[in-house]
């Protein structure tokens, strides 16, 4: 695959070439700290953050977003809007990620057209980490700080210039296309890129997820997981940062005549999640849905795709409010 | 504070030992480094793992009523449990509003009192920022529970004398600018109701923002809605919020919440005289009226 050197001081002009594709997004600082923000021609792009608090499935699969309206008389599909041509800076957990809801949202019998749209149109470059978050816990699901799965191109920042990668046919093409901005590779870059990330691996945290799937089988003691549960808010914090959750809710809204059906993230953390028309709820207390959480990413998404539904980004473990550990509710679970 | 933890740790096996609680709602250990997490310790053996330092932020009071609440089917002689918490200040405060709101047996409770040092702001997973005092915790007027059960010795932080600086230096500016300025905060907003959960006095059984016949609110996070969930959930909290930030640490994504609560404490405060939980006796400022209450909130919103 194609492999190129972009040296850091032609980064603005790399910023224009992603926007000839369309509209961008990158890595920009804000008050709010480094986001995924759309990028102008002025943008200066950010390469030294640890992650967004955000996870870019949003991009894919917004939080809400309207697919069909009925205007009274007749009812329309609502054509998809504003996606992105070019994302940059994509971690590689978050990246993985991606590759994860592909099997969901992409699957040979059914694909989702809202999905499959944004996928389809937008370029995909994944940026290495080089310095780990808190909670961050990639190479124990099968990640790691350079890994590429689930990006077009793959970028490794390093001290003077940023190395791209191909990785699909996609990311190839746009390498291709503007080789000017591009020059060889030195040996020491493309070493460096090898050992990217490899020292800082070791300091990641350790969870044995391989074995999650079968111990998971004996886990139906309700006690187990509503003590897991017990001090957990039922909000949505965990699962709306999450980059593999991907419930829906569909929702229809009526606005003077008009309606629109509107689908929604929802969380299995919330107490309305599989509430029944008739008010009965086979999930009604947290450490049902707990499990649900639990069971859903570590034991039927390995059975029904074959890989465990956590990248190790961390972002549930930094920001729910009780700090439930998923850690350390894997480890409680192997043991 | 390592002194008042062993104090309040030998506390709580006490009351475990002579058999007076079945849990002690507190804080142990969190998973991340400088964090503490809530924590039900249900024996004297898990009282062990009870942790008091300046990471114990969360408002405890929030989990009472629902550890109180009856359970669907109760067996034969449901007994409510007898639950002791670890107060700071401003659970302390939550408590007293939740007796007064007839959400928490008075009898069944026990309220062990620990004077707040106040608590770091809660960096969530940001690196190495520098620890500094919440602003909740530097605002606090009461940092210490009065009418505790059980009071941990030891100096707590002197209670604040002027809360509501920020305030009033918002409350000065323009109506369009401070509407740009609560559309700006509210937009950060991800609907994940995080700030709802962790707060102690957003104890209703079915949310506002939750109900579907009618719906008051959609659950679709477009500005406008949220707008309308957020100034919904401010409202409920006239008279009856604390200022205990529950809601402010809670929010992963730092919206400044603090700002538009507290305007409506500096409003029960100088309108009514009221300083929700501070007087132990005090009727809350919603269940009662007296004929010289101020009207200026109805026929003078913008008089300062």
């Amino acid at each position: 695959m194609v492999s190129v050197a972009l040296d850091k001081k032609n980064l603005k002009k790399f910023v224009g070439a992603m926007l000839k594709q369309g509209k961008a997004l990158g890595p920009v600082a804000t008050e709010n700290g480094t986001v995924l923000g759309e990028l102008t021609a002025k943008s200066d792009i950010v390469l030294d953050y640890g992650n967004f608090k955000l996870p870019p499935k949003r991009e894919f699969f917004p939080q809400c977003e309207v697919i069909t309206r009925f205007d009274g008389t007749k009812v329309s599909e609502e054509p998809v809007r504003g996606q992105a041509s070019v994302i940059f800076g994509v971690r590689p957990c978050d990246a993985q990620a991606l590759a994860y809801l592909d099997k969901v949202f992409s699957d040979e019998t059914y694909t989702d057209p809202y999905y499959q749209t944004r996928r389809d149109g937008a370029l995909v470059i994944s940026l290495a980490c080089s310095e780990p978050g808190e909670a961050c816990f990639c190479t124990a699901t099968g990640g790691g700080p350079g890994a590429t799965t689930g990006a077009d191109i793959a970028a490794f920042s390093q001290s003077a210039s940023v190395l791209l990668e191909a990785v699909s046919k996609k990311g190839e093409s746009f390498l291709k296309k503007n080789t000017g901005l591009f020059r060889e590779p030195t040996k020491k870059e493309l070493q460096n890129k090898k050992t990217q990330g490899s020292e800082y691996a070791k300091r990641l945290s350790r969870v044995d997820v391989s074995g999650a799937p079968k111990a998971l089988e004996k886990r139906n003691d309700s006690r187990f997981w509503d003590e897991i549960a017990e001090t957990c808010l039922s909000c949505g914090a965990c699962t709306f940062l999450c980059p593999t959750c991907h419930c829906f809710d569909l929702y229809e809204e009526k606005r003077g005549s008009a309606s629109a059906r509107i689908r929604l993230h929802d969380a299995c953390t919330f107490p309305s999640f599989t509430r029944e028309a008739s008010g009965h709820n086979p999930r009604a207390g947290k450490g049902d849905r707990m499990r649900q959480r639990v069971m859903h990413k570590f034991s039927y998404a390995p059975e029904n795709f074959g890989t465990v539904f956590c990248v190790g980004c961390g972002r549930c473990v930094v920001h729910c409010p009780s700090n439930i550990d998923i850690r350390e509710t894997i480890a409680k679970v192997n043991s | 504070m390592q002194d008042q933890e062993r104090k309040m740790k030998a506390a709580a096996k006490r009351l475990f030992d002579d058999q007076k609680v079945d849990v002690v709602v507190g804080f142990r250990k969190g998973s991340l480094p400088n964090s503490s997490r809530p924590y039900f310790a249900r024996s004297a053996a898990d009282a062990e793992h009870l942790v008091w330092n300046g990471f114990c932020t969360a408002n405890l009071a929030a989990f009472l009523p629902k550890l109180f609440e009856k359970p669907a089917r109760p067996k034969d002689g449901y007994k409510p449990p007898r639950i002791a918490v670890i107060a700071k200040g401003c659970d302390g405060r939550s408590v007293s509003g939740l007796i007064k709101e007839n959400q928490v047996p008075r009898s069944n409770l026990i309220v062990i009192g620990v004077p707040c040092h106040g608590m770091v702001t809660s960096n969530k997973g940001a690196k190495a920022k520098k620890e500094e005092v919440a602003r909740a915790c530097q605002e606090c007027v009461s940092p210490t529970v009065k009418d505790a059960d059980i009071t941990i010795d030891g100096e707590g932080r002197k209670p604040a004398k002027t809360a509501y600086a920020r305030v009033k230096a918002f409350a000065g500016k323009s109506s369009e600018e401070r509407w740009k300025a609560f559309v700006k905060e509210i937009s950060k907003c991800i609907r994940c109701n995080a700030c709802r959960e962790a707060c102690p006095n957003c104890y209703c059984k079915t949310c506002f923002a939750d109900q579907r016949k009618p719906s008051w609110v959609s659950p679709a996070n477009e500005l406008s809605e949220t707008i309308v969930f957020h100034m919904g959930r401010m409202f409920h909290q006239a008279g009856r919020c604390v200022e205990c930030d529950a809601c402010v640490n809670a929010c992963p994504m730092g919206i400044d919440l603090r700002l538009f609560t507290q305007k409506l404490a500096q409003d029960a405060l100088d309108l009514f005289g009221s300083t929700p939980g501070i007087a132990g006796d005090e009727v809350p400022m919603l269940n009662t009226f007296a004929q010289d209450d101020s009207q200026c909130f109805i026929t003078d919103p913008e008089e300062k």
